[in-house]
Order: C-alpha cells, then structure tokens, then sequence
C-alpha cells in the first residue's frame, strides 16, 4: 500500500478527490522555490537613459528550471508587472523585454534586459523566484 | 543540526540534491496560495483602453499570476502573452500594488495616426475634389465671390447590404481659411452610387442620396480638423440594391450660403471617414494572487 502525505485546508475533507482542496498532497508535486532575492527582499538594477542593462542571475542547477520575474518599471510608482512585453506599458517608463536573445533562462542562468525609453537613468527593483522544477 | 522535512518522489533517494527529485523538501519554501479573483471589462463601440481592478487586501505587493479569458474558446491565457494580449488585434496588462490587482486591455488599433476603437473602423480618403477651380488635388467649401464645395471618396468601405452603424462622420484636416468672417455653411450628401469611381473626373455632377446634412462651420486658425455627420448618407448608400462590402462610397458637400470669403480648405492633410457599429466586447480576467510578498 502506498503512502501518501496529505494536508487538507480548512473545512475540506482529507479524502477528498480535488486537488483544490489541498494544502499539500504527495500524489501531486509542488512547486518549490530554491532561489529568490536574498532575505526576501526585492533587489535594483540601474538601467542608463535611452538604454538598457542586461540582468544575470546564476543558478547553477544544471536544468532549466521555471522561473518568474516582477519589476516595478517606472521607479516608486507602487506598480509591479509579471514578466516581459515586446512594448513598454503606456504609463510606464522601462519594460523587461521579451526578446529571446536577452531574456532566457537556461541551465545556469536565468538573465532578463531592462530598456530604459526615458531619458534620464531609471533604478528599477525586481524580484525573482527559481523553482526547483524543470521548464523543459 | 538543523532538522528537515523531506518527501521524496517515488524511485528518487532521499539524499538527492536535486530539488525535481522531491515532492516536498524543506529547504524549498513553495508559494502560498492568497486567493482568486476574476473582474471583467466592458468595450463600448469607440472605446480603445478598459481598465478594472480587485482588491487583495495583504497591504504590501504580493507575488501573483493574471490571466486573461478568450471569449471564443474559453482559454486562459497569462498575460503579458507574447506579443499581444486579448487577440491578434490588442494586448492586455496587469500589475499589483499594496491593495490591487490591475488589469488593463487596449486595443491595437494599427500603426495609424488616427486610432480606432472597438467596433469603428477608420478610412483614409483614397480621392478628394474642389469645385472651386475642378482639380482632384484638394477638397473645399464655402464662398469667395462664389459658393464652392468638394467631394471626398473611400475605398474598401467592410459593411454588408444594410448593415447597422450607430455613427459616421469625416473628418477634415483644414489647411487654409477665407479671409472673411461667418460660418462656412455647408450641404453634405453622400454620392447615390454603388461603387463610386475615382475622381479623375469631376464628381460633383454625381447623384446625390436624399439624405444630406447641415452645417455652419466656424473656422479656425489653420491647420486644425473639423468633422460633419455622414450616418444618414452612408445608411443610404449601403441600403441600395447594388451595394456590397468593399465597395467605394463618395461625399458631395455644397455651399449652403456661406459669406463672402469664408471658405476652408483640405489639401495634404489626414482626411478620414469614421463608422461605429453597434455591439461590445467584454473581455474576462482571473488572477489568482499569493501571500508571498515581493515589496
């Protein structure tokens, strides 16, 4: 007999058959973080007027792991995005490219460029989880 | 020594440092589920950008995904999606705040300088014509020490046999005024053909439909845009027997009595008919939002 590990939320029923219902449930994978910002907390990236910074973060896990990215692209604007764009957001002033050659991640690194459309140097934050779970 | 919760997938060693080798592993936090949250928009013929939000109520940014909901089939797709959101034609936006999520559509409405939103469609004049000296290289109207008018046509007009619009209007790039005072009073008809021709030769001879309309224009200083209702004339011309989508149709403005010298002129400007059709669009959104805070 199989063992399984399960965790149910709040008024729902261990034996249920709906994976919604679960906290943690062993028969169904998580997705677990192993890398993000150190301490948790957002890091900068300087991006030159009328220009952009290409932004490398090493992993080192030998695949190519999922990821996900959130920048706020006008500084102290409050607003943060998820991901990359061909176009720069109307109201906003730098946007994470989605052009394959700049923004990847492979089995080292997971890398991302920032172009800046304003003419003045634009410090934008981002934050980043790796998961320990295969893209490919 | 630290201790550890580790549960490993079948036929995987529990002493792996791969991390897909575990269902669970303490090391590895995993996001924790906020909640979810659908919102929807509403286009209304004319509208380009629709923007709504909900509200997440942690009080800092939290981590989420958003998703947009193709109303043809049904699918949910994150956005950004690459390069455009809702559909070939449009992009889709969102981000969060300490209190919101946002979500925002604008439509593509192409590389022209003149956008159009949902449900309107905007054509470039393809002819233009004065009668006050019969060239096809500008369009006028009003009166120097005698009344003049012009004519306009678009080609490629996409509406079917009788089919409903809730407005058309042209639009005109003035370039030149009289020197007079007064309005440029105007008599505006659309051209009572099926597939009117081009104008390389006079069209103010033309039949014109029963449908006209009225207007005293005050000039500006050039160069500005000033636009006159057509609905009646094109619900005219679409209504004929012998209309089809992508036909050409035609719009014949006279003077109507205007001053001496009061007059206005298009030539080598934008000049553009605009027709609005009725019905919406509503365009879905779900974003399901974690507790895990990125600022």
């Amino acid at each position: 007999m199989t063992t399984v590990f399960k965790l149910a939320k709040a008024g729902k029923s261990v034996g249920s058959t709906n994976p919604e219902d679960f906290i943690f449930h062993s028969e169904y994978a998580s997705v677990k973080i192993v890398q993000q910002n150190e301490d948790e907390e957002y890091d900068t990236a300087t991006v030159p007027a009328s220009s952009y910074v290409d932004v490398t973060i090493t992993h080192n896990l030998g695949f190519i792991p999922m990821v996900m990215l959130y920048t706020e692209p006008t500084p102290s604007s409050g607003r943060w995005y998820m991901g990359c764009a061909y176009y720069t957001p109307a109201t906003e002033d730098t946007y994470v490219t989605a052009d394959g050659d700049y923004t990847y991640v492979d089995d080292t690194y997971f890398k991302f460029r920032i172009y800046n459309n304003t003419s003045s140097q634009k410090i934008v934050k981002y934050y980043f989880y790796i998961f320990g779970d295969s893209a490919e | 020594m630290a201790t550890k919760i580790k549960i490993v997938k079948a036929g995987k060693s529990i002493n792996s440092t791969d991390p897909r080798d575990y269902l669970l592993h303490s090391d590895y936090p995993m996001l924790k589920y906020h909640n979810e949250y659908t919102a929807s928009v509403t286009f209304n013929p004319g509208d380009i950008t629709k923007t709504t939000s909900v509200a997440h109520n942690l009080g800092y940014v939290p981590a989420f995904v958003s998703y947009g909901k193709r109303s043809n089939d049904g699918a949910n797709f994150i956005i950004p999606s690459i390069p455009y959101g809702i559909g070939e034609f449009d992009y889709g936006e969102s981000w969060a705040d300490d209190t919101n999520i946002y979500f925002r559509v604008t439509l593509f409405t192409g590389y022209s300088s003149r956008p159009a939103g949902w449900n309107q469609d905007v054509y470039d004049f393809s002819d233009y014509y004065s009668s006050f000296d019969n060239l096809n290289d500008h369009w006028s109207a009003g009166k120097t020490s005698f009344g003049f008018g012009g004519a306009f046509r678009f080609t490629g007009i996409a509406l079917t046999k009788n089919q409903s619009i809730s407005a058309a209007d042209i639009e005109v790039g003035v370039t030149a005024k009289g020197t007079g005072t007064g309005d440029v009073k105007m008599r505006h008809y659309g051209i009572d053909e099926d597939n009117t021709g081009d104008f390389t030769s006079g069209p103010m001879g033309r039949s014109k439909t029963t449908a006209v309309v009225y207007q005293n224009h005050s000039p500006s200083t050039p160069n500005y845009n000033f636009s006159f209702d057509v609905k009646s004339q094109v619900e005219e011309i679409i209504a004929r027997a012998g209309w089809s989508s992508g036909n050409a149709m035609g719009f014949i403005t006279e003077d109507n009595g205007s001053p001496d010298n009061v007059w206005v002129v298009a030539r080598n400007s934008f000049n553009s008919l605009r027709i609005t059709k009725p019905g919406t669009l509503t365009v879905n959104f779900r974003v399901i939002v974690f507790k895990d805070k990125i600022a």
